[in-house]
């Protein structure tokens, strides 16, 4: 609904959003401590009526949307430069905890100048990638991008497997008889998930009673009979949990949870 | 569901009247019972077990964004974090928070600083124990682990959605002998959990959680409120079990995606697109 | 020897798993013939079923990349499979990623690496949307209605309307089939907020990491997604069926024995409850 402005109108738009921004940011200090939680509140409350009003006001039935579902996209994009903004404090965060470290040379200082240096090193060469496009910058990315972050990450998740394997060592143990029933119900899951153990029970019948004893449709019994309807019943406490703890924020009834004691 | 069906508009809205009553019921006097959850009893003890031992404690809001889904978990995990903060003021102790999320770095600075006020000591809140790690899931995952290990923690705090790093957190905190409390609505990662924590909220225990430690009015007036609405949806579950039984697909279609013309609610159910086979 | 058990060094458990995945690997052998799940049949027969469909296959297929190069192991194997299955049957199709940038390029390189084969043309035959950031949900919802508005330009700068395989396509009717490749539970949104957010509800399809699949099994029960992917097994499977063995069914008997050596440590561990309780019952008899 809203179309890309190019040009001078362009630049006209940004420098009345910069007036606009600097004059509710100077607005907002100026408003005194006791009205500011009512703000806030007030804020929350129309934000979140949007989406309420939206998802409940009736609709147009060859269209399929009121009023305000063509606000949907804008909206989406407002919050995502709200949230872009927020990346300026993370940064900021960074740099005083880990400059602060190297100036008093606290223990471990050496990684936090290579903290910093790898923070700068991706965001220029991101920059430069992006902006000045040819190989050397190109292979400078990568080299961060690929061969740092791309295989720390891949090798901080393939270690979620060696922890897996020392959790179930010393949890799975059979202490009580609801020990006993998880580990027998865990070990038929395990084994009906791969080859080697499908093939234990590759010798009974494909269809008939004895079927049911193959271990690949013991492992389909158990999840989807059984722990899917207790998956189901904790899904539904934590939806209506979640409802509950958004009416409250949204109502702002939660304020006496932090920033003061009493509601 | 993008657009409320008739039937949501009265069921959700009937769902919202409840939870809002008890709130109001409860701010004007009535006393409610919130049953005894061991995970939250264990608090104070991990916290006092630091305080013994001389060393920190680490407590994390999870991964969580402010977005539409992970925001409300988010949020209450910061509630959570911020009474653990309050017990910690009260018995001296220092708590680590590393953050992933930095639009949260503002809220959470103020609700730790209001924390250590109500504990008591203000003066013992330090900036740079609330830190920023990264957004990267992985990254996050191994500044955690390292706090962990370098500054050997006594306890630690897990609230909030966690992903595949909730193992390799809680895995770390087991092998330095940490007290470790969690709770996730993320509920792939509770048997990660349990298996590597003391004590583990389960489901909605997690949203119990601010209400169960400070016993404010508000919030265990919205704890029964969505008790009450676990009730009903319990009756329609039964209800639809029944009637899908005796082939009236009433309650199927009340709860229907799209909207069901009210004269139409007893005809049979369309499979979906791309469906059958 | 209980103690022993039970004290043991976990480096010894963790180098166990390791010659456990390492060895299959280095002396390949021929794995266990693989049962197929019917969750990975299901996945399957819907992109057959919506090929055969001249309703849906001249409709966009959007190809969700919601992964990071941490999970590549198990999601981008799932993910090229997918887009060898939609490619074999020329269907058009988007790549978009919402929950992490690398999926972007990921899930371009995969195109990269399969268009050539199959015939297909940037712009032409499909379209990588890019990475859309901010909250997912609010993306999904908006992108029902509006998928120019939402998404603006695709990775090369081009407005989405400009685009030769983007024309007449405005919204979720325009989708003929949603597949998503996920690392985390982003698959709440495209049920809430997409794939009954038009005429008829969307075929939705699934391919996740191992430890999300329980968390999808409710929805395969429902009906509300029409079939699903379960890890680097549910990928091996996948390329049985497409008769395309690729790295999945090479490193199903890594898998296979990494699961043994789990079971036989779970069974260690409960030898040596048992030998230390004996012990403390012996003890206390005497």
């Amino acid at each position: 609904m809203f179309t890309p402005k190019t040009g001078p109108e362009l630049w006209l738009y940004i420098a009345g959003a910069l007036l606009v921004s600097g004059v509710l940011v100077t607005s907002l200090q100026l408003v005194p401590g006791r009205l500011r939680k009512p703000l806030i509140a007030l804020v929350t409350f129309l934000a979140g009526l949007f989406y309420i009003a939206e998802f409940f006001l009736p609709v147009d039935p060859t269209t399929r949307a009121n009023f305000l579902t063509d606000y949907r996209a804008p909206i989406a994009q407002v919050n995502q430069v709200l949230l872009s903004f927020a990346v300026g404090v993370g940064v900021y965060s960074l740099l005083t905890l880990h400059t602060k470290n190297i100036v008093r040379r606290r223990q471990g200082w050496g990684f936090s100048v290579l903290l910093l240096a790898a923070m700068f090193g991706i965001l220029v060469t991101g920059l430069l990638k992006e902006y000045r496009p040819n190989p050397i910058n190109q292979a400078a990315f990568s080299l961060f991008f690929d061969g740092g972050l791309k295989s720390l990450d891949a090798a901080m998740f393939s270690i979620v497997a060696f922890y897996i394997v020392s959790a179930a060592y010393r949890a799975f143990r059979a202490r009580s008889v609801e020990a006993t029933i998880l580990l027998v119900s865990a070990s038929l899951v395990m084994l009906g998930q791969v080859s080697l153990g499908q093939g234990l029970t590759a010798g009974l019948p494909t269809s008939g009673f004895l079927s049911n004893l193959r271990v690949e449709n013991i492992r389909e019994w158990i999840l989807t009979r059984a722990s899917t309807p207790a998956l189901l019943a904790v899904e539904l406490g934590l939806g209506l949990g979640a409802l509950s703890t958004s009416i409250r924020l949204w109502l702002s009834l939660e304020r006496g949870s932090y920033f003061e004691k009493d509601v | 569901m993008d657009h409320a069906t008739p039937f949501a508009r009265v069921f959700l809205l009937g769902l919202f009247a409840v939870i809002v009553g008890m709130v109001l019921w409860a701010q004007s006097g009535k006393r409610f019972f919130i049953r005894r959850i061991p995970g939250l009893s264990a608090i104070d003890e991990a916290v006092g077990r630091s305080a013994e031992m001389g060393r920190p404690m680490l407590a994390s809001f999870g991964l969580g964004g402010l977005n539409a889904q992970e925001g409300v978990i988010t949020l209450q995990a910061l509630a959570i974090v911020s009474d653990v903060a309050e017990a910690a003021a009260r018995f001296g102790n220092r708590v680590i928070v590393p953050v992933r999320i930095p639009a949260l770095m503002p809220v959470a600075e103020e609700a730790l600083r209001e924390a250590y006020t109500r504990g008591g000591r203000p003066e013992a809140f330090q900036l740079d124990d609330l830190m920023f790690l990264s957004d990267r899931q992985f990254a996050y995952a191994a500044g955690v682990s390292g706090l962990i290990n370098r500054e050997k923690v006594a306890s630690i705090f897990l609230f909030g959605t966690f992903f595949a790093e909730a193992l390799i957190i809680a895995e770390n905190g087991n092998r330095v002998g940490a007290v470790q409390v969690a709770g996730t609505p993320s509920t792939t990662q509770v048997p990660f959990f349990i298996a590597a924590c003391d004590y583990v909220l389960i489901g909605d225990e997690f949203y119990a959680a601010t209400a169960y430690l400070t016993r404010q009015p508000t919030l265990l007036g919205a704890i029964v409120g969505q008790d009450i609405g676990k009730a009903v949806l319990l009756f329609f579950i039964l209800l639809g079990v029944v009637l899908t039984a005796l082939n009236v697909p009433l309650v199927v279609n009340l709860f229907a995606d799209q909207a069901v013309p009210w004269a139409e609610m007893l005809r049979p159910v369309a499979p979906a697109a791309g469906a059958g086979g | 020897m209980g103690k022993w058990m039970h004290d043991i060094d976990r480096r010894w458990l963790y180098l166990l798993l390791f010659l456990a995945v390492a060895l299959p690997m280095l002396f390949p052998s021929k794995g266990g013939s693989a049962v197929i799940l019917p969750e990975t049949q299901s996945f399957y027969d819907t992109v057959e079923r919506v090929a055969a469909d001249p309703k849906r296959r001249d409709k966009l297929v959007l190809l969700v990349a919601n992964f990071s190069a941490s999970t590549a192991t198990e999601n981008l194997n799932q993910y090229e499979s997918a887009m060898r299955h939609v490619m074999r049957h020329r269907l058009k199709f988007a790549i978009v990623s919402f929950a992490d940038p690398q999926g972007r390029e990921l899930g371009q390189q995969t195109a990269d690496k399969l268009a050539s084969q199959f015939g297909y043309q940037y712009g032409r035959d499909y379209v990588n949307w890019g990475f859309k950031t901010g909250d997912i949900a609010l993306n999904v919802k908006a992108l029902a209605r509006d998928i120019p508005g939402t998404i603006g330009k695709d990775i090369k700068g081009t407005p989405l309307g400009q685009i030769p395989v983007m024309q007449g396509v405005r919204g979720v009717d325009d989708i003929g089939l949603v597949v998503e490749t996920a690392s985390a539970d982003t698959l709440e949104y495209w049920l809430a907020y997409f794939r009954a957010a038009g005429d008829e509800p969307v075929p939705l399809l699934f391919s996740c990491t191992a430890v999300m699949a329980v968390e999808a099994y409710p929805f395969l029960r429902s009906g509300q997604i029409q079939g699903m992917l379960n890890g680097l097994k549910g990928a091996g499977e996948y390329e049985t069926l497409l008769q395309s063995p690729g790295f999945a069914t090479q490193v199903s008997p890594s898998l296979s024995w990494a699961h043994f050596v789990i079971l036989f440590l779970i069974a260690l561990g409960n030898l040596s409850l048992f030998l230390s309780r004996r012990r403390a019952g012996s003890r206390g008899g005497a």
